[in-house]
């Protein structure tokens, strides 16, 4: 009896363990071997894919697309899990899922379902289905068919090429219709090797199809924007259909995209009599327009907190003014409403404004929900018009974030819209001034440093700082400018922390420890402790420009006053480096027994292409080694 | 057809009857959890708090059991209603958006339990106007696999500013549905890491057969009540709780305030079926504050005379013995040395659990790391299973030995033991060289305690004699010197001549005691680990020499190299992000790698591997000449913090006392010398540690040796100061710099 349930257990084992394994045939076996070599990092690739996009009516002539896709994946690595991931909200669903093994046989997946979160935003409908395929081998196949289907075709937009794999062949068919005016927009096509073709079929359908060959799966690139400026996908305009020989519109022209944001918009001003009240008591002390704007914009940065409810039609939709103020939150959509709405009320022509921040790849020219994702408020005063974005912090009025800057925008005017640009600010307004003056002193260096703050720099340190616990303040204060652990700051005085429109500046006393050495007589010192240079080179597999998201203006002086008993031993060679995209200053003197380092740098435009790779790479290292170049000093003998 | 029909209206009006009794309890918890509390009313706080971020002027804690009228499951409650005072916009931020879980069942080995939650939040204005928070507000977030689903309340308060006072509750109720018994999770609850509470108001109830071992720690209640009138309550009251610090090598639950507890539902009727577990119930009473010696030698002889926690457990240990014993009968038969005994029993057994867990799991599985920082469950059933088998083993030699009890030192003193999980087991013979064995890890070697374990007080019985005749020993097991846990580094140095940007290094690195885990967890090898167990003495066969038909064995050994070689390419990561952080370098350029030994048996108790590598980081230039952070080369040390520096609020808890000793040859390149040498020479030593240095430039060689020591694992608070002269001399090495003058 024992024998048989020995045996029994036996066997049972040994099915476990040898039949958790396929037999991986030999050519599967090379080609995950070959793809290994080519792919080092990835634990699988899709060897090939189709995806087609069919686009139908309903009952009642609604449109709406079907997406079908076909992968096989192979495997790189035993026992690993992929996690085959799809979206959809609430104008998109996840019809059917199939998945085949090794022996092409189907298996059941339970996938995981649940809410996306996405940074800043509260509550939306983004949600995830995450269908996670077992890998046992390497070698082993599977495949997966998924249907998709877009119930309304405005918000069909964005297709792209590349997965989270890396992809041998995908081939992606859009079957269009007669019936439907569909134009696709192709992106990024220039680097990656695709071949697009077109058939007019006898049924109607104009075929458009794309091959892609051996597509990398995107990494993230520290500076940069986005996948979708820089790997190729698709961009579909619905226009318009045609049903019952009536054409219908979807969204043809910036036009219908307005006419929508209009039609969700609320204008009942009137019912906002607390609102009115308490703007006009905001207001009471000031004489002028500028003075109500001001103080207006001000508090609603202030006391406006950005949580964001974008589900369904609210993610398009702003909030009613009088729901902002009462709950003191609200999304851009909201902020901006609320904005309009109290500035109206104390006669100030404002308007709600649409845009695509610069984390947006397209422009009002392809007209998309995609080609926006941002509203503020704008004031126009005869010719003149002020920008105004309720979700900013600590920004003064006359200054816009540089994500919005340069940005086309849809101003609202009744039926019809203003269409214009929000005007770019020059990299000056950005300036970041760092002045140390030190001294040597019982081989320490110690000074006092004043940093002087405007533009950008401002904005976003000043929500740091407000963000800070009170009794948590002086302490992260001292850390802020900590490059390195031998540099401690004390005394440190904050000014203009309140004062939106004047430079932020800190001032602080430091003492740096091991920043002398000394070797036969001659002293080396180092001041990277003060500063060191924060640029990154661009590598040979960089796809990305590089994009700092901001005008970068850093203006730093350095004064070293040497004892009587000291002098410099040479002065090392200035500096200078310019194009148009970035530029580099540095001077030393010596005069007076006083070391005089000047640094400037400057990005213009607050980025750098990647046809600009070499010339950049030779200026990160060139500063870099005059960052780290060392003072040497030596003891004079004074009579 | 009928039956169904009756069973869906059945179901369908049983639907808004739910829903109505739901609401009806809904409205019953707001009112409870919103009484009149004097506590509650207060809205001015204690001038010494005004430069805080955000007070909480009450908070209160309410947890037990309430059997109801017409249902006979049990109902678990956890209500927390606290009242904060928001002083800057920090505050305002952190309390605008709340999040709890919501997830309606938990289902798991223990039992079914079905949860209902109780949200209620308002914001008093500083004229006192009340607003409460609406539903409106309220968002629920899912994500779903199968039948599980986690699901997530959002809150989004509105109307929030500086000056509001927020008062909220959050009540979940569970209910246990046909469960013969249930341990629940064990909580360490410290009162607040962000702000001071003035007042703290902790209660616990139950009835008949729920139990709650209960204890607050590092913080004095300014009152205890038991109550027994009403609903046998347990009520404790603290006052002025400040704000907890969080500090560099601190134990926390032995030095912030906290309530432990954990509750256990156990009627008599099933104390056979469990009756380890039963000890920890105070029959007497429904709540233990603590043990008394009496019965902690109760709970060992119960232990020792049983070694019974559970089914499965049992039938493993019972399983384990059989093996050991077979094992020490073919090769140790005539043996009754203790030592040997326990120390092959002890190699056997680890092996024995690892090696198959390595096949069973490693290799067709998804990949298991056993490194674990803190023990797990896991971890506690290994050590009641392993010192039962090493019992039985010893009790079967006829070897005297005693079972000791004691709890892991980052959780306290063997005085504040009050849960299973906190116990740990462990054998001592005594003699002239007393032995010990607890926990078995993938590489420990028997003798070798775990950290946790040192320098504890312990309990322990002696096993070979009679229950009656037993008396219960206290005693403190040993303490690590620094020379037993140590780093041991050679390490050369060159340069490249044509291109003195960067340094090429080889080294020979050795670690010993409880540091060596996390790089042996890292950096063996299954297939090395599985190939040092191939002793024959074990009987122990690698799958490669498992009699499989000839395609089956072509198959394991064709995926065994497959394993190996994709192990080897992860070591190697592993190892780069390793040297990455030990220099904190940007970038290290990997060259070769080998372990010498493994480290896991009592005659090579150490860890040694050889690994090169070239860092590009520590040379800059200076003219012709060049400058060589030499210092970085001893790896990265301890940086204070300013604040550090400045104060210490906690005693210093350290894993162990330890050693790190390093040997560095630079060969000097031709053409150039070193300038600045005898500046690395440094020595700074007191009672609680130090840091060495010596250096010698000879025959083209710069030779620097160091040493810096922990000589104690636990100091007071009032010794940081020592401490801080030695790692600062530590850290200040590292920025020691040598000139390479051009000759």
């Amino acid at each position: 009896m024992l024998h048989r349930k020995l045996l029994l257990l036996f066997f049972l084992f040994n099915s476990i363990l040898l039949n958790a394994q396929y037999k991986i045939a030999n050519d599967q076996y090379e080609l995950s071997q070959q793809l290994k070599e080519k792919y080092p990092k990835a634990s699988s690739v899709i060897t090939s894919s189709e995806i087609r996009f069919e686009f139908k009516k309903d009952r009642s002539g609604v449109p709406y697309a079907i997406q079908h896709i076909a992968n096989e994946f192979i495997s790189l690595r035993l026992n690993h899990t992929l996690d085959e991931m799809y979206y959809y909200n609430n104008y998109s669903e996840i019809v059917s899922f199939t998945s085949y093994n090794n022996k092409n046989k189907s298996e059941h997946i339970i996938p995981i379902r649940g809410a996306v979160r996405v940074q800043d935003i509260f509550y939306h409908d983004q949600k995830f289905c995450d269908y996670q395929l077992a890998f046992n081998s390497i070698g082993e196949i599977k495949k997966t068919e998924l249907l998709k289907k877009y119930s309304d075709l405005k918000y069909l937009t964005v297709f792209p090429f590349y997965d989270d794999n890396p992809i041998l062949h995908r081939k992606v068919v859009i079957e269009v219709p007669d019936w439907l005016d569909l134009e696709i927009k192709e992106y990024n096509f220039a680097k990656f090797s695709i071949t697009r073709d077109s058939v007019q079929k006898s049924n109607g359908v104009y075929e458009i199809s794309y091959d892609i060959s051996n597509m990398e799966c995107p990494e993230s690139e520290p500076l940069s924007r986005g996948l979708n400026f820089v790997f190729p996908h698709l961009l579909f305009l619905n226009k318009g259909y045609v049903h019952n020989n009536e054409t219908h519109n979807i969204v043809r022209t910036k036009d219908d995209l307005y006419s929508w944001y209009h039609s969700l918009t609320c204008e009942d001003i009137n019912s906002s009599a607390e609102i009115k009240m308490f703007t006009a008591d905001l207001v009471k002390d000031c004489h002028s327009d500028e003075e109500k704007l001001k103080i207006i914009y001000y508090w609603v940065q202030d006391n406006i907190r950005y949580i964001a409810f974008e589900y369904g039609i609210a993610g398009f939709k702003p909030e009613k003014p009088e729901n902002v103020f009462r709950n003191r939150y609200g999304d851009c959509k909201g902020m901006a409403n609320l904005l309009k709405c109290m500035l109206k009320s104390v006669g100030i022509d404002a308007r709600l404004t649409w845009l695509g921040t610069n984390s947006v790849l397209y422009d009002y020219s392809v007209p998309s929900l995609s080609s926006d994702n941002h509203a503020i408020c704008t004031v126009i005063k005869g010719d003149k018009k002020l920008f105004l974005d309720g979700t900013e912090s600590y920004s003064p009025l006359y200054q816009n974030a540089e994500r919005i800057q340069g940005r086309q925008v849809l101003i609202e005017n009744g039926e019809n819209y203003i269409f214009d640009s929000i005007p770019r600010m020059d990299y000056s307004k950005n300036e970041f001034k760092k002045e140390f003056e030190l001294e040597v002193k019982d081989n320490k260096l110690i000074g006092n440093a004043i940093y002087t703050i405007n533009g950008e720099n401002k904005t976003g340190l000043l929500s740091l700082y407000h963000s800070l616990q009170t009794d948590f303040k002086e302490k992260a204060l001292k850390m802020l400018f900590k490059n390195s652990s031998n540099i401690t700051f004390s005394n440190v005085e904050v000014h203009n922390q309140d004062n939106r429109d004047s430079a932020l500046v800190i001032k602080a006393q430091f003492e740096i420890e091991n920043a002398i050495s000394s070797f036969n007589g001659e002293s080396y010192v180092s001041l990277e402790s003060l500063e060191k240079p924060s640029f990154i080179d661009v590598t040979d597999k960089r796809r990305a420009d590089l994009f700092f998201n901001e005008k970068i203006n850093q203006n730093t002086s350095i004064v070293l006053n040497l004892p009587d008993n000291m002098s410099l031993k040479n002065i090392p060679e200035n500096l200078s480096i310019k194009n148009n995209f970035f530029q580099s200053n540095i001077t030393y003197n010596f005069n007076n027994n006083q070391m005089t380092i000047q640094r400037r740098n400057i990005i213009n435009e607050g980025y750098v292409p990647l046809t600009m790779a070499a010339d950049w790479n030779k200026f990160v290292k060139q500063l870099n080694s005059h960052y780290k170049n060392h003072l040497v000093l030596t003891t004079v003998n004074k009579q | 057809m009928n039956r169904i029909f009756f069973l869906v209206i059945f179901l369908l009006v049983q639907i808004p009857f739910f829903s109505f009794g739901q609401t009806i309890e809904a409205n019953r918890v707001k009112e409870r959890m919103t009484a009149y509390d004097v506590d509650f009313a207060v809205t001015e706080i204690d001038p010494k708090y005004k430069d805080r971020s955000a007070v909480i002027i009450c908070q209160k804690i309410e947890y037990g059991f309430k059997r109801e009228v017409f249902f006979t499951s049990i109902f678990e409650n956890y209500a927390i209603r606290e009242r904060v005072k928001l002083l800057d916009k920090a505050a305002v931020e952190q309390f605008s958006q709340m999040e709890y879980d919501v997830s309606s069942q938990l289902i798991s080995t223990m039992g079914h339990r079905d949860h209902y939650y109780y949200i209620g939040i308002k914001i008093i204005k500083p004229d006192l106007s009340e607003i409460e928070v609406g539903k409106e507000n309220f968002v629920i977030e899912e994500i779903k696999r199968g039948y599980s689903k986690i699901k997530i309340q959002k809150i989004a308060i509105p109307g929030l500013n500086i000056g509001d006072i927020i008062e909220y509750y959050y009540v979940r109720k569970n209910t246990l549905i046909s469960t013969p018994f249930y341990e629940f999770d064990p909580n360490y609850f410290t009162f607040s890491n962000s702000y001071p509470i003035m007042k703290q108001k902790t209660r616990f109830y139950g009835f008949g057969n729920c139990y709650t071992n209960v204890k607050s720690l590092n913080v004095t209640p300014v009152s205890t009540i038991y109550d027994k009138k009403d609903d046998d309550s347990y009520c404790l009251t603290f006052e002025n709780i400040d704000r907890s610090q969080p500090e560099r090598w601190i134990f926390p639950f032995r030095e912030y305030p906290l309530i432990k507890f954990q509750s256990f539902y156990f009627p008599k009727k099933v104390k056979k079926v469990f009756p380890m577990r039963y000890k920890f119930i105070k029959r007497e009473s429904i709540y233990r504050e603590s043990f008394t010696k009496k019965e902690i030698q109760e709970m060992l002889d119960d232990i020792t005379s049983r070694w019974y926690y559970s089914q499965d457990q049992y039938l493993e240990t019972s399983k384990l013995l059989r093996k050991c014993m077979t094992f020490l009968k073919s090769n140790f038969k005539k043996e009754q040395n203790p030592e040997i005994i326990l120390t092959e029993t002890n190699s056997y057994l680890r092996q024995l659990i690892n090696r198959s867990n390595f096949v069973k799991n490693d290799l067709y599985n998804e990949n298991t790391d056993n490194n674990k920082e803190l023990r797990s469950d896991v971890e506690y059933n290994n050590n009641f299973i392993s010192v039962s088998v090493l019992s039985g083993v010893l009790k079967a030699k006829k070897i005297p030995h005693e079972v000791f009890i004691t709890i892991p030192n980052y959780i306290g003193t063997i005085d504040d033991f009050l849960f299973p999980s906190e116990m740990v087991l462990g054998i001592r013979i005594k003699g002239e060289k007393e032995l010990y064995a607890s926990s078995i890890n993938k590489f420990s070697v028997c003798g070798e305690l775990p950290s946790y374990l040192l320098g504890n007080k312990a309990y322990s019985v002696d096993v070979l004699q009679a229950v009656s005749k037993r008396v219960l020993n206290e005693f403190v097991l040993p303490e690590q010197k620094p020379e037993d846990t140590f780093q041991k580094t050679d390490c050369l140095v060159k340069f490249d001549p044509d291109n003195m940007d960067s340094l090429f290094v080889e080294r020979t690195v050795e670690y010993s005691g409880d540091e060596r885990f996390y790089y042996q967890n890292n950096l063996i090898l299954p297939n090395e680990y599985i190939n040092e167990c191939k002793d024959e003495k074990y009987g122990f066969r690698s799958l490669e020499d498992e009699t499989f038909s000839k395609n089956k064995k072509q198959l394991v050994n064709e995926r065994l190299q497959q394993k190996n070689q994709q192990d080897i390419s992860d070591r190697l990561d592993r190892l780069k992000t390793i040297l990455i952080n030990e220099f904190d370098v940007k970038d290290i350029s990997i060259k070769d790698f080998s372990v010498i030994q493994l480290g896991m048996w009592n005659e090579s108790p150490t860890f040694k591997f050889k690994d090169s590598f070239v860092i590009p980081e520590f040379i800059s230039k200076a003219g012709e000449n060049c400058i060589v952070n030499v210092g970085k080369l001893i790896g990265g040390q301890v940086q204070l913090l300013d604040n550090e520096i400045k104060e210490r609020h906690a005693d210093i808890s350290m894993s162990t006392a330890r050693q790190f000793k390093a040997t560095i040859q630079v060969v000097i390149p031709n053409g150039y010398r070193p300038i600045g040498v005898e500046d690395l020479n440094v020595q700074v030593m007191n009672e609680t540690g130090g840091f060495i240095s010596k250096a010698e430039y000879r025959d083209g060689t710069l030779k620097i040796e160091t040493s810096k020591v922990y000589k104690q694992a636990h100091l007071p608070k009032e010794k940081w100061n020592l401490m801080i002269d030695f790692l600062k001399a530590a850290s200040d090495f590292t920025q020691k710099k040598i000139l390479l003058q051009k000759v």
